[in-house]
Formats: structure tokens, sequence, C-alpha cells
């Protein structure tokens, strides 16, 4: 499944955010592509789940946002998004 | 590779600074005088941060003001700012911020490794107690290029 992590550059928070998830997803054996990007090129992209931090989920449209509370912090990403991860990888 | 993106040059300690923006001008002319972009980067970064809000507060009182390539990165580099008085971004989780880390990066994957290992460095909770507790710029220079950044594949 494809992700997107979106901060408002796509080079910074969210590249080290994408990181994390790939992180946290191989421990749990989880196939992803994680890509991160910045706020105005993640519109209207086709992917599976969004993730960004609450300020910018807000201004999505895009149905499967999913919030983190921090994009560094890997047990709070962990709390915040496996148990979304995990259902949809079952989809 | 971040060993040699902190140096006496982009490590400055106990800067005094009356608002956020302050502090961000500063942590980027730092990066314009060691030539690794123009200054039109300083204004992208302030820019950034009153268009899309406070994310870059990433943790508890610490900052990465960034901006996109394109506004004049040279070559990839980092700063880091000590403030003498914590200064609030407005991010509710987070505020106030007393250490700031400028990324200036050349595109979208070079500084995949620098990044990895700076977020090796901001993780080292005994490294930034030591900062907060008066650290001089010499010991955080050395610090940084003593340490062992090889990513652990755990």
């Amino acid at each position: 499944m494809k992700i997107l992590t979106v901060c408002g550059n796509g080079i910074g928070s969210s590249l080290m955010l994408a990181m994390k998830i790939e992180e946290i997803c191989k421990e749990e054996g989880i196939q992803v592509d994680v890509e991160s990007i910045d706020f105005n090129s993640a519109q209207g992209k086709d992917v599976d789940l969004i993730v960004t931090v609450k300020e910018l989920a807000e201004q999505f449209e895009h149905k499967d946002v999913a919030v983190v509370r921090s994009y560094i912090n890997k047990k709070k990403i962990k709390e915040d998004i496996l148990e979304i991860i995990k259902a949809k990888a079952n989809q | 590779m971040i060993q040699k993106l902190f140096t006496d040059q982009t490590v400055a300690v106990d800067i005094e600074v009356k608002n956020w923006e302050e502090a961000v001008r500063y942590g980027g002319k730092m990066l314009v005088d060691a030539g690794n972009t123009d200054r039109k980067y300083i204004d992208a970064m302030v820019k950034n941060i009153q268009k899309m809000g406070q994310y870059i507060v990433i943790a508890p009182g610490l900052a990465m003001p960034h901006a996109r390539p394109e506004y004049g990165v040279k070559k990839i580099g980092m700063s880091l700012v000590r403030l003498k008085n914590p200064v609030p971004f407005g991010n509710e989780e987070y505020d106030p911020v007393d250490i700031l880390i400028f990324i200036c990066a050349i595109d979208q994957t070079t500084h995949i490794t620098a990044l990895a290992e700076l977020m090796v460095l901001i993780e080292d909770e005994k490294f930034l107690a030591a900062m907060r507790n008066g650290m001089k710029k010499g010991e955080i220079v050395s610090y940084i290029q003593n340490k062992d950044f090889t990513v652990k594949d755990d």
C-alpha cells in the first residue's frame, strides 16, 4: 500500500516521518511504500493513506488522512497510526 | 556526514531574540554566512512558518526551520542555535522553543542520510539535556563530531 507523509515543504519533517513509518511497518511485517511530499503537491494524489499533523490534516479533502501528534516520536506515531495502517493493509 | 555540517560557524549559543522570527533569521543568516544558501532562503523559512503553521516545532522546545531547495540553496547545510531565553512559536504542544536546528537541502533526496543522522542526534536525550544545561559551543561541536551516527538497523 502507498502512504504519503506531508509537511509544508516535503523535505524536512515529512521525510523524518516517512523514515519512522518505514521502520514501524518493517517491524510489524507490513509492506508499504512511503513517500514524503509537500502540502501543495499532495493535493489530489491517489494513495491509500495520507499521514500528517493536525494543522495540515484539516486542510485536506482526501478522505483517508491520518493525524500524528509528532513527526519524529516513534512511540506516538505508532500509537496514532499503526492500527489504521493495519486495517488498511487487511482490506 | 552531519559532523561536517555543525562547525564553529554554524553553531551559536545563548543568542538573545525577541521573538521566533528573529530566532529564525539568526540561524538562517548563519547558513548564508557559511555559504550554504542565498539570503532569500531566510525569508522563505519565515514565510513558510507564517503560512503553514508551527509544525516545524517537532519536539519539546525544539524547532526545525527550513524551506524548499529552490530558494537559493547552494549546498546542504545545517545550523544550530540555542536561545538564551525560550520564545513561543504558537505550537500548543511543544512551546516554548529554546533550540533551533536549521536545514537547507539541495533537493528532495540527497540529504536523507544527514536527516537520518539528525534524528539520531535529536533523540539523544543526554545531548539535549547537556545542551540545556549550559554546554559550550566548542563542546557541542566536538560532541557532534565524536558521536557515532551509524544508524542501527534493529
